[in-house]
């Protein structure tokens, strides 16, 4: 608590997510019925944008079978919310048919190098589409209504109620998320993206890692699934899950920002802005989203979260006059942070040994990370 | 016995499209080491021009439309890589990656906007008479399909591995900035490969749909059948991604005559997938990873 209200930088974060969590919140106060429904979808959505966030942005890997698990979701979560399981055991229940099926398409392909992942998950929402979701026992020609049981007494008979209850789980998957990034399993996922090489020869186990970032990136999707099909109170056809819809659950985390957690949050806002402008404009949304990604790619930031993050350091620098340190992906915050010489005074000792003789003059420059200060010897 | 061998004719007559598919991913894949995955909508859009556009518009003979197609497709190809491809590529297999899938959502969603969801039969150069072969009837568009396959094949097997123009597509996708400096027309040669990938894109596209209907996603359905072929070989070998799809397209076939299930046979392409995958050989794909910059 301490370091959040001492480091600067931490406490920009920290107010940048209260405020945006306080948004989150009091929003759907304010608005009326039709747009608590975008809202819940946009939720469900940036559940989505999350799971491929810490699959393609963290490991390198592509799904574009996400649409798939999407369906799995909504097709198995109709069966256990029929059967009268609550809500959080069939969100388990769900959560851990994705990461089964996740491991069926990961182990033949993440043990190889390359592009198979994407090829697997590419052909299996084509099985998907064109068979599993045909069976009569996944979903067949008829829909089934979804049960909509309150969840530890939120009702989620309304779309405002049921919005709530998927931020609160959207909040858990990006709390859980967050931990990893930090964790020393994080790391390793961002050295085996950058070069597998080098990780390997950190003797870092690459498949396992691989497998199972991509089977919590599935148990996700199938929990966004479930809430998908509640939302809708009943199961769309398979076509609706088809290979086109991964394509375009792939360009909403591309557009958010591939690498960074708020990535998520702004692919499932940019649904819910896109959709009522494609509808003035009569354009489709699919069309207007490979646009935004295709322009985002080239663009080469890391999405809106990325360009936003350039503004904001370039702003600053101008205002301030002082750059920011960026380090790479390897060094964590917690790395950087000095702690003295173990009195945990926050005091850091910087010795500076010029080797040979020092011309008078001689320019040190020296930028210590966070306290944004600037030592001139 | 005559229902199987009319499965097997069936299943080949479609695979020889999965090939020429296949053969144009592969040849992407030599030059630029990206796996083209908006090849189907490459075609496919050509072929709406072919439709729409040359036949209905401009009321073109089909002969003529056929040619002019064959130009949009390779034009595309190039046109795909210099705005799109081509910028990212040197920034990974992740960017390359996802700026395909835009590509290939803009363009199957282009088509919509444009003509509308309509799927209308399409015209083809080659007459529909049929040839009796061994219980079935294969139509002279199948055995012109088949030719083109063949003489692509042939072709890029004899430019890729026999001529200095192969030599150079090799040392590009290497280290393009070595090539240049040995003095090879990277741009040029980089240009070329995809003209020929794009054209074979919308060869296969006019192809294709004249078996079926003109639908936006079909030919990405194909090019997830050639994918499977294009693995096999490692996204290196002609020959194996021609017979692999041919292989695919009987396997296919068969498992559409036998199993009424409808979509069956997608299932165990995709279980041929699985199959493909566990029998590769992680020393096979060193020279896959070399993505070197432009």
């Amino acid at each position: 608590m301490m370091a959040l209200l001492s480091d600067p930088a931490k406490r920009n974060r920290a107010i940048v997510v209260v405020l945006v969590a306080a948004a989150a919140v009091l929003w759907p106060v304010f608005t009326s019925k039709t747009i608590h429904f975008y809202g819940a979808l946009s939720a469900i959505y940036a559940l989505v944008a999350l799971s491929l966030v810490i699959l393609a942005g963290w490991t390198g890997q592509v799904s574009l079978g996400h649409a798939a698990f999407l369906g799995f979701g909504v097709y198995i979560g109709q069966k256990v919310l029929s059967a009268g399981v609550p809500v959080p055991i069939a969100v388990l229940t769900v959560a851990a048919f994705g990461a089964v099926i996740s491991l069926v398409l990961g182990i033949p392909s993440l043990r190889l190098r390359g592009v198979y992942l994407t090829i697997v998950t590419l052909a299996f929402g084509a099985a998907c589409q064109r068979y599993f979701f045909q069976l009569n026992s996944v979903r067949g020609f008829r829909s089934h209504t979804v049960p909509r049981p309150s969840v530890l007494g939120i009702s989620t008979a309304s779309d405002k109620g049921l919005y709530y209850v998927v931020l609160v789980v959207f909040a858990v998957a990006m709390f859980i998320a967050w931990n990893l990034r930090r964790s020393d399993t994080g790391r390793s996922l961002f050295a085996i993206r950058d070069s597998e090489e080098a990780a390997q020869a950190l003797a870092v186990h690459i498949a396992p890692y691989k497998i199972g970032a991509f089977a919590l990136s599935a148990a996700l999707a199938t929990t966004a699934g479930l809430f998908y099909g509640m939302l809708y109170a009943a199961t769309p056809g398979p076509d609706q899950f088809g290979i086109l819809q991964s394509f375009f659950l792939l360009a909403l985390p591309v557009v958010g920002g591939l690498e960074s957690l708020w990535g998520a949050v702004i692919g499932g806002a940019f649904l819910a802005t896109a959709q009522p402008l494609v509808n003035v404009f009569h354009i489709r949304l699919f069309l207007a989203s490979a646009v935004a990604l295709i322009l985002v790619v080239l663009s080469g930031y890391d999405g809106v979260t990325g360009m936003i993050a350039a503004l904001w350091r370039a702003v600053r620098t101008a205002v301030v006059g002082t750059e920011h340190v960026r380090y790479g992906s390897f060094v964590p915050d917690a790395a950087t942070a000095t702690n003295g010489n173990g009195n945990g005074n926050g005091k850091a000792h910087v010795r500076v040994r010029v080797l040979g003789e020092a011309v008078p003059g001689t320019f040190v420059r020296l930028r210590v990370h966070g306290a944004g200060s600037e030592d001139d010897r | 016995m005559t229902r199987f061998l009319g499965y097997v004719v069936a299943g080949l007559a479609n695979g020889t499209i999965y090939a020429l598919v296949a053969l144009g991913v592969v040849v992407i894949y030599r030059i630029s080491r990206v796996v083209n995955l908006a090849h189907g909508a490459m075609g496919v859009f050509a072929t709406y021009c072919f439709f729409y556009v040359f036949i209905g518009d401009w009321g073109l003979p089909v002969a003529a439309a056929f040619v002019l197609t064959l130009v949009v497709g390779a034009g595309l190809g190039v046109g795909v890589e210099r705005a799109f491809v081509g910028p990212v590529r040197s920034r990974g297999t992740l960017h390359t990656l996802v700026m395909t899938v835009g590509v290939l959502l803009l363009l199957t969603e282009a088509t919509v906007q444009f003509w509308g969801p309509n799927t209308p039969p399409i015209p083809s150069v080659f007459p529909d008479t049929s040839i009796r072969f061994g219980g079935t009837g294969v139509s002279v568009h199948q055995f012109a399909a088949a030719g083109f396959v063949l003489l692509l094949a042939g072709g890029l097997f004899y430019l890729l591995n026999r001529t200095r123009y192969g030599t150079a597509v090799e040392a590009i996708a290497e280290d393009p900035g070595a090539a240049r400096i040995v003095g090879l027309p990277v741009r040029n040669i980089v240009t070329v490969t995809w003209a020929i990938g794009g054209a074979s894109a919308a060869l296969a596209g006019m192809l294709y749909i004249h078996l079926n209907t003109l639908d936006q996603i079909s030919l990405t359905f194909v090019l997830i059948y050639s994918l499977v072929a294009a693995v096999l070989g490692g996204f290196n070998s002609l020959p194996i991604a021609v017979l692999g799809s041919l292989g695919v397209g009987v396997t296919f076939s068969l498992a559409q005559g036998y199993v009424k299930t409808p979509g069956f046979a997608e299932f165990v392409v995709f279980l041929a997938l699985l199959g493909a995958l566990l029998v590769q050989q992680r020393s096979q794909q060193t020279s896959l990873e070399t993505v070197a910059e432009f």
